[in-house]
Parts: C-alpha cells; sequence; structure tokens
C-alpha cells in the first residue's frame, strides 16, 4: 500500500515539474531585449553590411534604424534568416556620411527561456564610391532608456 | 434562411419587443450615416450567442441591432424609426459561419464603451512604372483611452498582392518586421503582448484579407503601420487599372454570412504615374480625384473625395498608355552568373473587325439572383445579359441559368438567338428578384453540365458579386467542369470578390470584368460578349528561343483578348546573359492566319529590379502553389508556399510579419482590446 502511495505521489510531482517546466518555457523566462549596432570607421561610411549571430533560443522580432543617415530600418536578409543568420545592411547616397563610431541599426530579439547572447561580424563596409573600407562593428545591449512604461 | 420583416411603429415595437429577438432603429449616429427604412433581410448570427446582425440594402441606409434582452429605448429620438425583425432559424440549422477571421463592423471596446475608435487615419502612396504597382499603406492608430489597449483591424489588400514589407512606428522609432511562421509570429506576438511589449502581428486571412494587431498603445499615443506591397496592374479595353480595395465584403458560406466591412478613418491616396511612354485618359471611377502633369510622361492623381460614403467603395484608376497594335515588353534581372527573374507582358493586337470573322458561340449566362445582388447590383447584371445579348447574332445561341439557394434554367434547351428569343430572355430576366443565399457551386454545376454543342464555341459568362466564402471550390468547380468552354467573370457592384472574379476567369481560360453601381452596365456586357467570342489571339505558345527558363508562371497563356495583356513571370536558370536576345510570342489570330509578336529582353541588375522581379515572382508562385494545394488537397504544396514565403519575406496563409519592441521594460497589465470597425461596401451597411 505505501509502496503504491509512493508511486501515486512520483506521478503527481512528476507531472507537476513537467508542467512547471513547460509554464517556464511558455511565459516564466521569456525575455525580449534590444542591441544597438555600431560600425566604428575613419571615413563616411556608403555602405555596410553586418551579420548578428544569436545566441540559443534567441528569435530576430525586428531591425530598427539607426542614427542620421541610417535612421531608416535597414533591411534584412530573408534567406539567411532561414537558416538562423542574422544579415542586415543598408547604404546612404547622402553627400555627408558618418564616420567615427555609427549606430547604424538596433536589432531586436525574443529571447525563449533566458537571457542570450550575440556576436556581431561586420561582413563588408564602404565609402561613398563603394570602395571597401577598413571598419569595426560592436554589437552593444540596450539598456532600458525608455522605463517602465506603466 | 429566410425571414420575415414588419415595418411597425414605436408602441407597437416595443410590444413586440417582448417576444421578439431583435430591434433595429434607424438613427444618426457616430458610427455612420442611418436613415428610413429600407430593411428587407436578416442575417445570420455570427455563433449562436444570442447576438444577430442585420442590415440595410438601401444606398447609404443602415441598421443597427441590438440583443432583444436589453431593450433600453430611451436613446429613441423625434423622427427615429424602429424595425422590428422576427428571429429566424438558429444559424445552426443552417450549416457553418465563418470563423476563418474576415473582419466586419466591430465597434466593440471593452463592456460596451464604444468611445472614439483608434484608426485615426490611412494614406496610400503607390507609384505605378509599366505593369507593376509599388504601393505603402500607411495606418495611423492613436489610443484615446486612459489605459493601454490592444487595437485589432481587418482590411483588404488588392488580390496578388506580394505583400514585402511591415514597419511599426513610434515616437520616430521605425521597427522593420520579419517574417515567420505563422504559428511561431503569433507565439512571439502574444508573448510580447502578455510581457507589455509593443508589438504589431501582420497574418493574411485570404489572399486578399490581412489582420493587423497592434499591442501595448499606450494612453494617448500614436503608433503608425506601414505596410508595402508590389502586384501587377491588371489591363482591360486598352486601360491599366489600379485598385484600392476599401471594403471587405461580407461572404456568403455554407448557409451562413461572414462578416464583411470596409476601412475607416481619415484616408488620402496620392499616386504617380510612370509607364515609359505617354499616359493618356487618366480616369478615376470610383472618386473625385485631382490631375497633375509631372512632366516627362509622370503623371500624379492625388484624392479629392472625402465625405460621404467615399470610404465604402474601392478606389478604381484607369488610365491608357501610348502604343498601337500587339507588343510585348520583357524586363529581366540576372546576377553576375546569368540566373535571374522576368516579367513579359504580352500586349494583344487590336481587332480588326471587318476582317475578323467569328465563330459562333453558345454563351450561358450564370446570374447570381442571392439576397447580396438586390436592388442596383441585380439591375446592373440584368443589363450585363442585356448587353452581351446585344451582341450575339445569327447561329448563335444561349441559355440563362440563375442561382441562389438553388439554381433554375430558363427554358427546356439550348435557345437559338434571334430577336424574339432575346426579347423573350429579357423579359423572363427582370422577373429575377433577389433573395436567399449565394450556393454558386449549384449555379455552376447547373451551367457546365448542359452537353455541349460542339458546333458552337462555349462560354459561359459569371455575373456575381462574388461574396461567396467559398472559392476554392468554386474555382475547383470551374476547373473540373471546364471542358472546352470558356468562362467570363463579371464583377457586379463597387466592391466585388476580386479576388473570386480573377481565379474563375483566369482558371476559365477567359476574362473577368466589373461593372460599379453606376457603370454603363449593358455597355460593358456588350463588349464583354464581343471579346470573350472574339479571342483575338488562340493557341497561344512562347518561343523562349534560347533562353533556359524555369518555373513560368501561368505554366499556359490562355486565349489573348484585345486590350487585356497578360504578364508571365518565371525564373532565369542562368549560364550566360540574354540581354537584347528575342523570345517570341506566337498563337491563331481570330479569323485566321497567324501571328508571332517578337519581344527583346530588357536585362537590368540594379537591386530593385531583383527585389520587384523576385517577389512577382515567388507571389504567382505561392498563388499557383495554393490553387494546387486546393485541387488536390495535398499538403506539400503548403509547405512549399511556406518555404517560398519565407525565403522571399512574403505574407501568405502560412507565414506572418511580427515586430516586437524589445527597448525598455515593457507595461505591466493586459491591454484592452478595441477592435477597430470598418465600413461596408456602399449600399450595404452592418453592425453587430
Amino acid at each position: 500500500m505505501r509502496r503504491a502511495c509512493a508511486m501515486v505521489l512520483m506521478c503527481v510531482l512528476g507531472f507537476a515539474a513537467l508542467g512547471a517546466q513547460r509554464m517556464g518555457g511558455q511565459g516564466g523566462t521569456d525575455e525580449f531585449v534590444a542591441y544597438d549596432v555600431i560600425v566604428e570607421t575613419g571615413v563616411g561610411l556608403g555602405a555596410w553590411q553586418v551579420e548578428v549571430r544569436p545566441g540559443e533560443g534567441m528569435k530576430l522580432t525586428g531591425v530598427e534604424g539607426g542614427t542620421g543617415v541610417y535612421s531608416e530600418a535597414a533591411y534584412y536578409d530573408e534567406a539567411a534568416l532561414r537558416g538562423g543568420r542574422v544579415v542586415i545592411g543598408d547604404f546612404s547616397l547622402d553627400e555627408q556620411l558618418p564616420s567615427g563610431r555609427v549606430r547604424v541599426a538596433r536589432v531586436h530579439f525574443f529571447v525563449r527561456g533566458g537571457a542570450g547572447h550575440v556576436v556581431g561580424t561586420l561582413q563588408t563596409a564602404g565609402d561613398a564610391a563603394g570602395a571597401l573600407i577598413d571598419a569595426r562593428v560592436e554589437v552593444v545591449r540596450v539598456i532600458d532608456d525608455e522605463g517602465d512604461a506603466s | 434562411m429566410r425571414l420575415d420583416f414588419c415595418k411597425v411603429g414605436v408602441v407597437a415595437a416595443v410590444a413586440l419587443a417582448v417576444c421578439a429577438a431583435m430591434v433595429v432603429v434607424g438613427c444618426e449616429g457616430a458610427g455612420g450615416r442611418y436613415g428610413s427604412g429600407g430593411l428587407h433581410q436578416s442575417i445570420v448570427p455570427e455563433g449562436g450567442n444570442g447576438d444577430e446582425y442585420s442590415r440595410s440594402t438601401r444606398d447609404g441606409n443602415a441598421a443597427r441591432a441590438r440583443g432583444g434582452d436589453d431593450l433600453d429605448l430611451s436613446w429613441l429620438g423625434s423622427g427615429d424609426e424602429l424595425w422590428v425583425i422576427e428571429r429566424g432559424e438558429s444559424w445552426e440549422q443552417h450549416g457553418r459561419v465563418d470563423r476563418d477571421g474576415v473582419g466586419g463592423l466591430r465597434a466593440r471596446a471593452g463592456r460596451g464603451d464604444t468611445r472614439a475608435l483608434p484608426l485615426d487615419g490611412v494614406r496610400v502612396r503607390a507609384d505605378l512604372v509599366g505593369f507593376v504597382g509599388s504601393v505603402s499603406v500607411k495606418q495611423t492608430f492613436v489610443n484615446p483611452w486612459d489605459d493601454v489597449i490592444e487595437a485589432e483591424y481587418v482590411f483588404p489588400l488588392i488580390d496578388d498582392a506580394a505583400v514585402t514589407g511591415f514597419v511599426m512606428e513610434i515616437s520616430g522609432r521605425r521597427i522593420r518586421a520579419v517574417v515567420r511562421e505563422r504559428e511561431e509570429a503569433a507565439y512571439i506576438y502574444e508573448a510580447a503582448k502578455r510581457a507589455g511589449r509593443r508589438a504589431a502581428l501582420l497574418t493574411q486571412e485570404r489572399a486578399n484579407v490581412f489582420a493587423q494587431r497592434v499591442a501595448n498603445i499606450g494612453p494617448r499615443e500614436r503608433v503608425d503601420i506601414e505596410i508595402t506591397y508590389f502586384h501587377t496592374l491588371r489591363q482591360d479595353d486598352g486601360e491599366l487599372e489600379f485598385v484600392v480595395p476599401m471594403v471587405v465584403a461580407p461572404r456568403y458560406k455554407g448557409g451562413a454570412l461572414a462578416r464583411g466591412g470596409g476601412v475607416g478613418g481619415v484616408w488620402s491616396i496620392d499616386v504617380t504615374i510612370d509607364a515609359g511612354a505617354a499616359v493618356e485618359g487618366v480616369r478615376c471611377l470610383s472618386h473625385d480625384v485631382e490631375i497633375e502633369e509631372l512632366g516627362g510622361d509622370r503623371v500624379g492623381v492625388r484624392l479629392a473625395d472625402q465625405g460621404g460614403d467615399a470610404w465604402s467603395r474601392d478606389f478604381v484608376l484607369r488610365y491608357r498608355v501610348a502604343g498601337e497594335g500587339a507588343r510585348g515588353n520583357m524586363v529581366v534581372w540576372e546576377d553576375r552568373e546569368g540566373a535571374g527573374y522576368f516579367a513579359l507582358s504580352i500586349h494583344p493586337p487590336t481587332l480588326d473587325s471587318e476582317s475578323s470573322v467569328r465563330e459562333p458561340v453558345e454563351v450561358v449566362f450564370v446570374v447570381d439572383t442571392s439576397g447580396s445582388m438586390e436592388g442596383k447590383a441585380l439591375r446592373q447584371a440584368k443589363r450585363v445579359v442585356r448587353g452581351a445579348l446585344d451582341a450575339l447574332g445569327e447561329g448563335d445561341a444561349f441559355r440563362i441559368v440563375r442561382f441562389a439557394e438553388r439554381a433554375e434554367r430558363l427554358g427546356g434547351g439550348v435557345i437559338e438567338y434571334d430577336g424574339d428569343s432575346a426579347r423573350r430572355a429579357v423579359h423572363e430576366l427582370e422577373r429575377y428578384r433577389a433573395r436567399g443565399g449565394t450556393e454558386m457551386l449549384r449555379g455552376l454545376d447547373a451551367a457546365l453540365s448542359i452537353p455541349h454543342d460542339l458546333a458552337r464555341r462555349r462560354v459561359v459568362v459569371l455575373v456575381t458579386d462574388g461574396l461567396v466564402g467559398e472559392e476554392e471550390k468554386v474555382v475547383h468547380a470551374v476547373e473540373e467542369g471546364l471542358g472546352g468552354a470558356r468562362v467570363i467573370a463579371v464583377g457586379i457592384g463597387d466592391s466585388p470578390n476580386r479576388l473570386l472574379i480573377e481565379r474563375v476567369a483566369r482558371v476559365g481560360r477567359g476574362g473577368s470584368a466589373y461593372v460599379g453601381l453606376a457603370d454603363d452596365a449593358r455597355g460593358v456586357g456588350s463588349r464583354v460578349m464581343g471579346k470573350v467570342a472574339d479571342a483575338s489571339v488562340t493557341d497561344v505558345v512562347i518561343d523562349w528561343g534560347g533562353l533556359g527558363v524555369a518555373d513560368v508562371l501561368p505554366s499556359r497563356v490562355g486565349d489573348l483578348y484585345a486590350g487585356r495583356s497578360v504578364v508571365v513571370t518565371g525564373r532565369l536558370e542562368g549560364g550566360r546573359s540574354v540581354d537584347g536576345e528575342t523570345v517570341w510570342v506566337r498563337g491563331r489570330r481570330s479569323g485566321g492566319g497567324r501571328i508571332d509578336i517578337p519581344v527583346r529582353v530588357d536585362v537590368r541588375t540594379d537591386s530593385p529590379g531583383r527585389r520587384v522581379l523576385g517577389t512577382l515572382w515567388a507571389r504567382a508562385a505561392i498563388m499557383d502553389l495554393t490553387e494546387r494545394a486546393i485541387v488536390t488537397g495535398r499538403e506539400r504544396y503548403m509547405r512549399e508556399v511556406e518555404e517560398l514565403a519565407l525565403s522571399y519575406g512574403l505574407a501568405s496563409a502560412r507565414t506572418a510579419f511580427v515586430v516586437a519592441d524589445g527597448v525598455g521594460r515593457g507595461r505591466r497589465g493586459s491591454p484592452r482590446r478595441v477592435e477597430v470597425p470598418t465600413r461596408v461596401e456602399r449600399g450595404e451597411e452592418w453592425e453587430r
């Protein structure tokens, strides 16, 4: 009898644990985060393309513009996204191209089951004439700059 | 289902209302213009929850319905009218109710709160280059409440719209949405909503109906949603046509009527036409517009009409591009290896009426006499048939089939055309009254099952507003029963179901035409008949020469009709550049002889070219696969749809756009849900 009760108790606890796990997966630790994509260059940045490699469980939920001539929402490569890669890029024909640290985009992610991290890789950067230029990329987590709106 | 109505005075109504289920009142209200009666028919309820819909069928009139168990008539004013409607049989006895998300007039917000609605305005910006329309639709939502809301809005787009972009703008921040599998997108959206994140979701409910949800709009906050799409312009009677749908018409589906509705808010529409040649005869059939010459063969068109029921009908713009005779145009985008996409437009030759000899035809008119056709719509349908009869001649024959809830054939057999038989048919036609459901399948079955007189070319002319929910079955029935016939579909009303009309025309290898409530319907009928009977080029084949083409759509080009262009898209397999090469469109000319139309290949290597041509091909492929899935019932076609849509970043039945803001910590608590009301077709108004 005691053995039967113990088995029933174990089953109950097992189901409870499974349920808790599912609950957690569905909403308990889900998170939404944003990262700024910054390209640093010594000359005017006419075009750029960056791969932002998301961590486990991260899903891209939006691509936002950066600052100045790159304030319009950048484009992402749909075919690359099919393979789990986030490749974004843009160009500008503006006469006054920015240089130095340029925030070119902001990427938004849904993180299922906890906080993740991303790695940015510069794929290409060009000047006003389309010539390749030296540049580096940095991807920085956006800390709450808006405050709690509630 | 039929309900009976009686018009009574207020006192009688109050007494009757105790046992009747619904009260309908005509009044002047914020939700639209309400006037005196004309109520002829009630509509089945949405889901057996005690509520019912009602409608008025006179132009501009409307009706409002309330549950009979909650009667407060204190708001009745002097001059208001009261209608009492007897409750009909339960919807459950009449088949299923459409629950597929087609929106409608839903002015609910919480518990009876019906303050100003959050759709503040819509701006449409279109660039019409060649035969491609590039359109941006910007919707502005403003939250008038003191708490956080979620807005839900259902709206129409043109049926072949390839939706490629969806951007949410808040406080100057523009965030581009991402295409994901539909379930995954919905999951992310719900998670964002729960987390208090501003988020938006765009789903395709039908090929031409989309639903949009915007979560966590703060008090007094404004959110702009911008949707961009490409589509090919339809050409008929030598005119290119650009349409902005504004109405989601209610659809009859298996004994029930699904909800419909049109868009709301303040609108602006700005169009630039750049056809690459002189543009002539620019005119808007539906609204008042301002037309401006912009120089260099470019023309600007701006909507001027904002009043009355301007938003209860589709915006229809037509224009003509200079150039005569048969011609073709093939635009190609290719990469360095020569692989890419193309779009070939074929403009058939104008008929030479003196030299062409027409074969005798047997025309089967299939006339929709269901309840939704009541009033002007049915009168226009009758005029179309009369006009078509005018165009028949000695040696021709005809039959007339009408359908509503059932189908009936006029007379016992084929009617030989002559003056007397035409007059008798017109007399019989005038006796038709509109009532009941829209069992289009029965009408088509009755028409297509008539034994074909092989001595004559058979043409089926379907005259309908197309307001059925079972488009797939209708298209399938046409494909299955077509045989050697051609089907031409004529859309009636200011907002017919263009998706169905075009699909039936395509599958039926015929054509389509549209007749608004104020159009010359008889003239259209006559022209349609002339066009169908006199296909200017038949047995069409495309000689691709040395071009390596693949996945060409449509896979089979039907007959070509004078004044109506056809667009063929496909992929190039690559290997070498095809710039400057020539393809040939070959066929048999009406009246005898062959025709060969040379088309020179024009290659583009710019990035927008790839985007536009690739997108147009992908959208055509998605529509083709969807139809195959419907016809065969095979899931694998829908999986291909999903793959294509994800790879090309397109909205589809299996994919959706989702965007969620990752900045900030999010709001607490659940948002209030607001369903944005939309208007319905002129001549009909619905409200829950």
